[in-house]
C-alpha cells in the first residue's frame, strides 16, 4: 500500500489505514521518542497522539495533498509533540516558580459534565455528532454512512441530537450551579 | 437561541466562517456577553465530542498487536498473556434492611467456587480461545479468602459515606449517568471497607441477590465493528482484536444492581446494559471515576 493510497483511505475514514501506520511506523518513532529521554509509555502515547494528529488533518481538511512522505509527516508531528511534552515537564518540574496559574474550576466541572452527558448519549446520536463535529463530514456523506435517506434527514437528525445533548449539559450545569 | 445562531456558532466553532464574517462574529461576541457564554459552552461541547473520539481512536490504536521484533523491549507484563477473559470477583454486595448491614467486596463473593470456575470455563468456550492461566489464578485467592462477620448497631453507614463524597464532589453525583452514579456510591462502600475503619457485619438472613457472572465471547472478524460491544444482563459480545491484550471484566454489585466495567490496554470502560445495540467502546474519562476502579482493581 502506497502513501496516496493510504491517505485516500484515510479521507474515507478507514480506520485500517492508520492501523496500518502504526504497525509501519511504531519502532521507528518510539525510537525517537525513547532516544530523546522519553519512556517507551511516553513514546507509544506520543505516537499514537501524533497518529491522530494527522488522522484529522486527511480527514478535516479536504484540500489536504502528500507534500512529503507520511513517515516525514509522523516524524515531524512526534517530534513537536514531544518537544511540547519535555516543555510541559519542565515547566512543572519543581525548580520552576509558582507562577500563580489560575485554575477555572467552574470550567472544569462544566468539561466533567459534559463528558458525562456525552456518555449518556445513544450510539446513533454520538455517531452523528462525532462525525459532523469531529470528522467535519458533510450531511451529504453522514447520510450516506448512516443509511439515512438524504442529506436534509441527516441534518434534522443531527440538530435534534445535539439539542437534546445541549439541553442535558445545561440542565445539569444549572443544577450544578444552583447547589454550589 | 435560535436555530440561525446555532448554526453560526458551530459554523464559527468549525472554522467554516470566512475571516470578514468571523470577524463580525467575534464582534457580536464581545457586545453579547450572552452569547459569549454560549460560545464558551458549545466550544467545550464540541472539545468533549472530539475528545471522545480521539480517546476511541487511541484506545484502538493502543489494542493492536505489533509484530514481535518490531520493538526492542520485552513487555511481559502484557504480552505474555495469550487472551480470554478475566472476570475478577471484585463485588461490592451491599444487603440493607432496617436493622442490619452485610457489605460483601472483592474478599467475600457469594459464588460457591465451583459454580464460580463453571461459569468461567463457559464464558471461555464461547470465545473459541483457551482460558489464560490467570483467570482462575486471579479469582481463586478471593475465594479462599475469609468472610469477616459481626454486628451493627445503626444501619448509618452508608448515609455517612455518602454524605462525604457528596462533599468532596460536589454536584457531581447529581447526574444521570446511573452506571457512574451508582458506581460512586458503591466504590465509597468498598473503599471503607478496604480501609478497615468499618464495623463488621453480619446478614440476620440469607442473602438475597448472587453476584451474576457474565458470559462472554468475542468476535474478531466483523469489518463494522473493530472496538464495540454488545451486553445484556448475562452476556456480553466484544467486537475487536482483544486476542493479544486481556481485558479485565470488573463486576461491581449493590443493592441497586450490577454494574460492569471493562479495563483493557490501561483504559477503563463501561459496559453498561445497551439491550442488543451494538456501541462502540469509548474509555471513561472522568478522573474521579477511573482512579476509584483504578483502586477496585489493586485490591482483587
Amino acid at each position: 500500500m502506497d502513501d496516496q493510497e493510504i491517505l485516500l483511505r484515510l479521507k474515507k475514514r478507514d480506520e485500517r489505514a492508520l492501523d496500518y501506520l502504526y504497525k509501519k511506523h511504531y519502532k521507528m518513532m518510539l525510537n525517537m521518542v525513547v532516544k530523546n529521554s522519553g519512556t517507551e509509555d511516553e513514546a507509544k502515547d506520543i505516537f499514537q497522539d501524533a497518529l491522530i494528529v494527522f488522522w484529522e488533518k486527511a480527514t478535516g481538511d479536504k484540500d489536504f495533498v502528500l507534500s512529503a512522505k507520511i513517515s516525514t509527516y509522523l516524524y515531524s508531528i512526534c517530534q513537536n509533540l514531544w518537544r511540547k511534552e519535555l516543555d510541559r515537564k519542565a515547566r512543572n518540574s519543581g525548580d520552576m516558580v509558582d507562577k500563580g496559574e489560575v485554575v477555572d474550576y467552574d470550567r472544569e466541572e462544566r468539561v466533567n459534565i459534559i463528558n458525562k452527558c456525552i456518555a449518556t448519549l445513544n450510539e446513533s446520536c454520538r455517531q452523528i455528532l462525532t462525525l459532523y463535529y469531529f470528522e467535519k463530514m458533510t450531511m451529504g456523506e453522514i447520510a450516506e454512512i448512516m443509511g439515512f435517506a438524504n442529506a436534509d434527514t441527516a441534518k434534522t437528525k443531527k440538530y435534534k441530537c445535539k439539542q437534546e445533548l445541549d439541553k442535558t449539559v445545561k440542565q445539569h450545569y444549572q443544577a450544578s450551579d444552583f447547589l454550589d | 437561541m435560535n436555530l440561525q445562531t446555532n448554526e453560526l456558532i458551530d459554523d464559527y466553532l468549525l472554522g467554516r466562517l470566512s475571516p470578514p464574517d468571523a470577524e463580525a462574529f467575534e464582534q457580536q461576541v464581545k457586545a453579547n456577553p450572552e452569547l459569549a457564554n454560549e460560545l464558551a459552552i458549545q466550544n467545550d461541547i464540541i472539545n468533549g465530542i472530539s475528545n471522545t473520539r480521539r480517546a476511541a481512536l487511541k484506545a484502538r490504536l493502543n489494542n493492536l498487536e505489533i509484530p514481535k521484533g518490531n520493538w526492542f523491549t520485552n513487555n511481559t507484563t502484557w504480552l505474555s498473556v495469550s487472551a480470554g477473559v478475566i472476570v475478577l470477583a471484585i463485588v461490592a454486595f451491599l444487603y440493607q434492611n432496617n436493622t442490619s448491614t452485610t457489605v460483601q467486596t472483592a474478599e467475600t463473593p457469594q459464588i460457591p467456587q465451583k459454580e464460580q470456575n463453571q461459569t468461567a470455563k463457559e464464558g471461555a468456550s464461547k470465545t473459541n480461545q483457551s482460558l489464560p492461566q490467570e483467570t482462575l489464578a486471579s479469582s481463586s485467592p478471593s475465594q479462599e479468602a475469609p468472610t469477616k462477620k459481626g454486628n451493627v448497631t445503626k444501619p448509618a453507614f452508608k448515609k455517612e459515606v455518602r454524605n462525604k463524597e457528596v462533599s468532596s464532589n460536589e454536584a457531581n453525583s447529581d447526574l444521570s449517568d446511573p452506571a457512574v452514579t451508582k458506581f460512586e456510591d458503591e466504590t465509597v462502600l468498598a473503599s471503607k471497607k478496604g480501609s478497615g475503619e468499618e464495623k463488621e457485619v453480619e446478614a440476620t438472613k440469607p442473602v438475597a441477590k448472587t453476584a451474576q457472572t457474565l458470559n462472554a465471547e468475542t468476535i474478531t472478524n466483523s469489518n463494522q465493528y473493530t472496538y464495540h460491544y454488545k451486553r445484556n444482563e448475562t452476556r456480553l459480545t466484544l467486537y475487536g482484536n482483544f486476542s493479544e491484550k486481556a481485558y479485565e471484566v470488573l463486576e461491581i454489585s449493590g443493592k441497586s444492581g450490577t454494574n460492569y466495567f471493562m479495563f483493557h490496554n490501561g483504559n477503563y470502560f463501561s459496559l453498561a446494559s445497551t439491550d442488543g445495540e451494538i456501541r462502540s467502546l469509548t474509555p471513561l474519562t472522568d478522573e474521579a471515576t477511573i482512579k476509584k476502579l483504578a483502586n477496585l482493581r489493586k485490591r482483587k
